[in-house]
């Protein structure tokens, strides 16, 4: 892939971690997936020209910006990189409208201003700063100031990350819009492997520091490299199928896993004897009485058998049937339902947050 | 002393102190970044060096002044050719105020910067900016507060300067006396009454610029 218009090569040691990368691509919007610590805000950084790395080659979208080897190196601030950081950073001391125009100056374009506020409806809060902004506003702002400062590429550092679920749900649309209207070729870093693998048409798979994976996000499904990291981001909880069965009256199917949790998904799921199935752990309610009157389709009685916190939710291990559930809730939750190792509780999951993943666990 | 001479007395130290504080605002504020933000060898060496003036003896950089503003000093002959004489004059107060009262300016400001985060010097720079560009709209702002801070502080240290001012401007009443210097002088000759009116005055004068500074932040605080 010589003629590739991105390329990013480089080995950049730091604090015991090695970062090895050698990679091009020429899809227009490409995912860097990966669990935290898998060096993904790293390259990225190194890419925008903001963190400095001895052995490096980045070329993004057509321009050479750093090569170490001919000593070329592109100032930051002329490389005309959209770089949108996990919090997105706005300047705290200007208004919505100074933060939008701040890089927007150097074009002189107000048309692209005008469209990117547009694109973002962020039109009603500029005379507001930052401090008086939600999450996705803010969020949203940083998108604006980032597109109005005509960038050659977006680089987005988990642009949802820091927003809960429900504010996800909301901004998706609008980088769906960016990519789509914008047509700006996009590095997409995310841990989310719904995230990585809906937005992107190529998907790099990150971890330890190295490429684990790189491809389609349909080639990826069926690669057990990326599945393992998917295992280890994604989806916290896999089962095995033994058996399916129709039940055409309620439309839906019955999966009976190989250790005897019984799921009812909707009748167009496709899974088979001997495939694996993926629930998040934030898509299980957990409950303390069982549940009446409620749409979801699994509401089943087990028991928790551990608790533990990492990194800012509880994870709760659950046995149901025979099979070992992580549950992830958030600190007031738990502490609302005031949870301890061994009670009785019910877990409700709607049909459909059960996902088919192809090929066994390797 | 008359009111008259009083209020010459203390307008002479507005005055020194307002000049001595203008002329370190720029260099102490660059100086400041420079320290906060690039990495250079013998950073240390110049931070202990702008700190200096904190942990000596005032008289001894009045001293150290003096020798290199004096006739016989390397700087004093040619000041003198150019008709801008320093020791004895207003202008040896504020050069003497000024070298005493710049590492607090330095060290408030510098601070300041260094808690600026970098990731929005990053980001500014990601959108266009060039680092002069980068300095004056994100990282100027942003250490705003620390760096008023550095200034009234500056401002005071210099309204009570003392002991380099003494040798390098000298306690010439009406010429080069400061409110401090004028206290000195009037304990020396028991003119009690005197000094008392002096140290009130230059009480109420740094209590009023204490304040003045405190609103002055507070209400960029609120903004």
């Amino acid at each position: 892939m010589t003629g590739a218009p991105n390329k990013i090569r480089v080995d950049h040691t730091a604090g015991g971690f090695r970062l090895r990368i050698d990679i091009a691509w020429t899809a227009r919007t490409v995912a860097l997936f990966g669990p935290s610590g898998a060096g993904k805000s790293t390259l990225l950084e190194i890419a925008a020209g903001i963190r400095r790395a001895r052995r490096v080659h980045v070329r993004l979208a057509g321009r050479l910006l750093e090569d170490a080897e001919s000593r070329t190196r592109v100032a930051i601030h002329l490389r005309r990189i959209g770089w949108v950081p996990q919090e997105g950073t706005l300047f705290p001391h200007l208004t919505v409208a100074q933060n939008v125009s701040f890089g927007a100056g150097r074009a002189c374009d107000r048309a692209r201003l005008a469209s990117a506020v547009d694109m973002l409806e962020i039109g009603g809060i500029m005379d507001r700063r930052p401090a008086e902004l939600s999450g996705g506003e803010r969020q949203r702002v940083a998108l604006a100031r980032a597109l109005a400062a005509a960038p050659a590429i977006l680089l987005l550092d988990e642009p949802l990350a820091s927003l809960d679920l429900p504010l996800r749900s909301r901004i998706l649309p609008y980088l769906l819009r960016l990519r789509d209207t914008a047509r700006l070729p996009m590095i997409y870093v995310t841990h989310d492997a719904s995230e990585a693998l809906g937005i992107a048409e190529h998907v790099i798979v990150l971890d330890g520091g190295r490429i684990v994976a790189s491809g389609s996000p349909d080639a990826l499904l069926g690669s057990p490299a990326a599945l393992r990291v998917l295992d280890l981001v994604g989806m916290e909880n896999r089962f095995v199928v033994r058996a399916v069965d129709a039940l055409p009256a309620e439309g839906l199917v019955r999966i009976t896993t190989t250790r005897g949790l019984s799921l009812r998904a909707g009748d167009r799921f496709e899974c088979a004897p001997g495939s694996t199935i993926g629930v998040r752990a934030e898509d299980i309610i957990v409950a303390i009485a069982q549940p009446n009157g409620i749409s979801a389709q699994n509401i089943l009685e087990a028991r928790l058998r551990g608790i533990a916190e990492a990194s800012g939710r509880i994870l709760l291990s659950i046995e149901c049937a025979e099979e070992r559930v992580t549950a992830a809730i958030t600190p007031h939750a738990a502490s609302d339902l005031r949870l301890e190792a061994g009670q009785r509780v019910w877990i409700v999951l709607k049909a459909s947050s059960i996902h088919a993943l192809p090929g066994p666990v390797s | 002393m008359t009111l008259a001479e009083v209020a010459t007395t203390a307008a002479f130290s507005i005055g020194v102190a307002a000049v001595s504080t203008a002329v370190n605002v720029l260099p102490g504020v660059i100086l400041a970044y420079f320290l906060a933000r690039v990495p250079f060898r013998g950073k240390s060496l110049v931070e202990a060096f702008v700190a200096l003036p904190l942990v000596v003896p005032p008289v001894a950089v009045g001293l150290l002044l003096l020798l290199l503003f004096s006739r016989r000093g390397p700087l004093g002959p040619l000041l003198d050719g150019l008709g801008i004489p320093i020791v004895f004059t207003w202008r040896g107060a504020a050069i003497a105020a000024a070298v005493m009262s710049f590492p607090l300016l330095v060290r408030s400001a510098e601070q300041a910067f260094v808690e600026v985060p970098g990731q929005q010097e990053d980001v500014a720079r990601t959108l266009g900016a060039g680092p002069i560009r980068c300095f004056l709209r994100v990282s100027l702002p942003l250490a705003g507060r620390g760096i008023a801070y550095g200034i009234l502080l500056a401002f005071l240290r210099a309204l009570g300067e003392f002991g380099a001012t003494n040798l390098l401007a000298g306690n010439i009443p009406g010429r080069t006396q400061t409110l401090s210097l004028g206290i000195y002088d009037a304990v020396l000759s028991s003119r009690d009454r005197d000094a008392f009116a002096l140290a009130s005055v230059s009480i109420l004068l740094s209590l009023a610029a204490v304040l003045l500074g405190e609103r002055f932040l507070r209400a960029r605080r609120r903004r």
